[in-house]
């Protein structure tokens, strides 16, 4: 058997220079096309396990058949699209830890998520640090600030456009002026509270009662009995704890006061029917839903959701239970971007964040977005309509509320 | 008013008997198991899970509920106490129960979810105001446990072995007693009795993985009022410590509720240590 031997060859310090340097020459000549080439990577941190999985489930699955989608169409800009995704657990360290890696280490071009509040808040300085576009899924004002994050753009609605809506809800068409505000002690529900007090001011209305509970007292009967001794003709309630919005409403059915309840999202979710004592108990009660949960006359929900849907209807099963706005959410934060890279025809962060400054406006299925240079939040006050929490169909949608 | 009352007595119900649940684990062990409150978590989980989604009798979600109590409580007594307190006299049961504790906890909401899940009613009864079962339920069961656990303690031999135990654990051995299997035998009695605690309040707490910690703590602080090892000591503790959170609502508001309800409770340890039933331990030297 033969050996081939290689003689060898004297290495010197300017041939090393040399070659280094036609090395780099070559390698910035072909970086077009290697860029080209090169997917686009998406970074998404999404609680899919822990307090929230249910409805970050559904974001998740929202938000990979959007990715899914672009892929089928070719990606963008003529290049694929990666996720790179990462389970936060509703843990904010493990969010913050996440947010680092990827901006970081994973070399993304743009961050979605995390998907609430409070495990966006901590990740904002380290990916505006990172100079990466963010895309923010939480809704408490605090976390859009275009001159702090630059940034940062919220793909949802913020959670006082909820709160006037509801409240404009409670005055305008129910044209009710006596109410009770019945929140839960957490942050979120504090916060809340005197975000429906302000609204109510600018109706030249002040609370008849306030009440703020621990969400895991087992009986609101007692609240329940002083709101109603104080004069209330409705109440609202700020709460995402399930069994805090049930026991509520248990206590009003039980008491047979057939006040309107008007409330969080999170009143109108399935799991808190299942914790009633009667489904009847459902009736009267209302809460903040969006105009792409609204069916046409003869049932139907808007084109782009139901298309959505029957495209993806093997895979749906599972998500939804936790509602359209969850896995439109996850989609939204995808058509955002798809959007903004589009228009600048390039990843530079900064390019993309003047584009989605410029594009009038964004109509994912969620909802339309509108973001300028001064304001990120985007969502408009159009996507946002209450419904009545009994009254939803099978499709998910839900029939406009019609007063009287 | 009275249902601000009739409200406040069932917690204290609940909590009463969480604290009867501590003592039978401590009259065996000197062990305050930090997983306390979970047998009620996962007896009410098992019994909701069961009868409503699996359409079991009532009567055998019930029977399951308490086998659940059991075999937990029992693993309890050997993954979390019976090496830690044999092989060092230092307090790391603390670690121990706390990590089962959790683990349980997070194993639970991984199978069953976050979300507070309905628990059935135990009888066929429109809901009757300050009669109604969900409020009289966790009060005559907590009265019917002391009551029981104090016969148990007084006439049964293993009821008396736990209070041989409970005074001298070293010298109970020494006269024969299987300290070890009676250790066990606390731990399952105590899970049956966590669960059965479980299924009396569920329809006050619904179905819920966070409701363990909350329980024992409540639970915790009912013992430590009532004076630890006393049956009647947990009974009154838990309803001390119900209606001032009730009564503290009421009239002050939530906000307040926890901070002015522990506080008073300090106080109270701050004046009598041991508790209002407690016995101090004099230790001659």
């Amino acid at each position: 058997m033969s050996k081939m031997v290689i003689p060898p060859v004297a290495v010197g310090r300017r041939r090393v220079v040399a070659g280094a340097g036609a090395a780099g020459l070559a390698s910035a000549l072909a970086m077009p096309a290697i860029a080209q080439n090169k997917p686009i990577r998406m970074g998404w941190i999404a609680a899919v396990s822990g307090m929230f999985a249910s409805n970050a489930q559904a974001q998740d699955w929202g938000f990979r058949m959007a990715v899914a989608d672009l892929n089928e169409k070719g990606g963008l800009l003529g290049r694929k699209i990666e996720v790179v995704m990462r389970d936060s657990a509703a843990d904010p360290s493990k969010a913050v830890s996440f947010a680092k890696e990827l901006v970081y280490n994973e070399n993304i071009d743009v961050l979605c998520g995390p998907i609430n509040s409070g495990e966006a808040l901590p990740t904002l300085g380290i990916v505006s640090g990172a100079k990466k576009l963010h895309l923010i899924g939480g809704s408490v004002e605090e976390l859009i600030d275009p001159v702090k994050y630059p940034l940062g753009f919220r793909n949802l609605n913020a959670n006082g456009q909820w709160i006037k809506v509801g409240v404009k809800f409670m005055v305008e068409d129910l044209k009710k002026t006596k109410v009770a505000i019945i929140n839960d002690s957490t942050g979120y529900g504090v916060l809340s509270r005197d975000a429906v007090t302000k609204f109510l001011a600018t109706h030249n209305l002040k609370p008849v009662y306030a009440a703020t509970v621990d969400p895991n007292k087992p009986d609101v009967t007692d609240e329940l009995l002083k709101a109603k001794a104080a004069g209330a003709d409705v109440i609202t309630e700020w709460s995402n704890a399930t069994g805090f919005v049930a026991r509520l409403i248990n206590a009003r059915g039980e008491q047979n006061w057939n006040v309107p309840i008007v409330g969080h999202p999170t009143i109108l979710q399935e799991q808190v029917a299942k914790l009633l004592s009667k489904r009847s108990y459902w009736d009267n009660v209302y809460g903040v839903g969006y105009a792409h949960q609204i069916v046409d006359a003869e049932g139907k929900l808007p084109a782009s959701v139901q298309g959505f849907m029957d495209k993806h209807k093997d895979s749906i099963g599972p998500y939804m239970a936790a509602g359209l706005p969850a896995f439109l959410q996850g989609h939204a934060a995808v058509t955002i971007y798809a959007e903004g890279l589009t228009k600048a025809g390039d990843s530079d962060p900064m390019k993309v964040k003047a584009a989605l400054e410029s594009i009038p406006a964004i109509n994912a299925p969620y909802g339309p977005f509108i973001y300028t240079a001064t304001d990120h939040n985007g969502f408009q006050d159009a996507g946002i309509k209450v419904v009545n929490a009994n009254a939803q169909l099978p499709n998910g949608g839900y029939p406009a509320v019609k007063i009287g | 008013m009275l249902l601000v009352i009739v409200s406040g007595l069932a917690l204290g119900g609940l909590y009463g008997m969480t604290a009867l649940v501590y003592n039978v684990m401590y009259s065996t062990s000197k062990v305050l198991s930090f997983g306390t409150g979970q047998f009620a978590m996962v007896g009410g989980i098992c019994t909701a899970w069961l009868v409503l989604d699996l359409h079991w009798p009532l009567w055998a979600g019930l029977i399951a509920c308490l086998v659940s109590g059991a075999a937990f409580g029992w693993l309890s007594e050997v993954i979390a106490v019976r090496r830690i307190v044999a092989a060092s006299d230092e307090h790391l049961w603390v670690l121990s129960t706390l990590a089962l504790s959790t683990m349980v906890q997070e194993a639970m909401s991984l199978v069953w979810g976050t979300d507070p899940t309905p628990f059935p009613r135990v009888l066929p009864q429109e809901f009757a105001g300050i009669f109604d079962q969900k409020f009289w339920l966790p009060m005559i069961l907590a009265v019917l446990m002391a009551v029981g656990l104090e016969q148990f303690y007084r006439r049964s031999m293993v009821g008396k072995l736990f209070i041989a135990m409970s005074e001298d654990s070293f010298a109970a051995r020494a006269r024969g007693v299987a300290t070890d299997r009676m250790r066990s035998l606390s731990y399952v009695l105590a899970g049956v009795l966590g669960a059965l605690s479980g299924f009396a309040g569920g329809q006050l707490t619904f179905a819920d993985f966070a409701l363990g910690t909350a329980l024992g703590l409540s639970g915790f602080i009912a013992l430590a009022v009532g004076g630890i090892g006393s049956s009647v000591g947990a009974l009154v503790g838990g309803a001390i410590l119900g209606m001032l959170t009730s009564l503290t609502a009421h009239y002050f508001g939530a906000e307040y509720q926890k901070t002015i309800a522990i506080g008073l409770l300090i106080l109270l340890l701050v004046v009598r240590p041991q508790g209002l039933f407690g016995t101090t331990q004099v230790r001659q030297v």
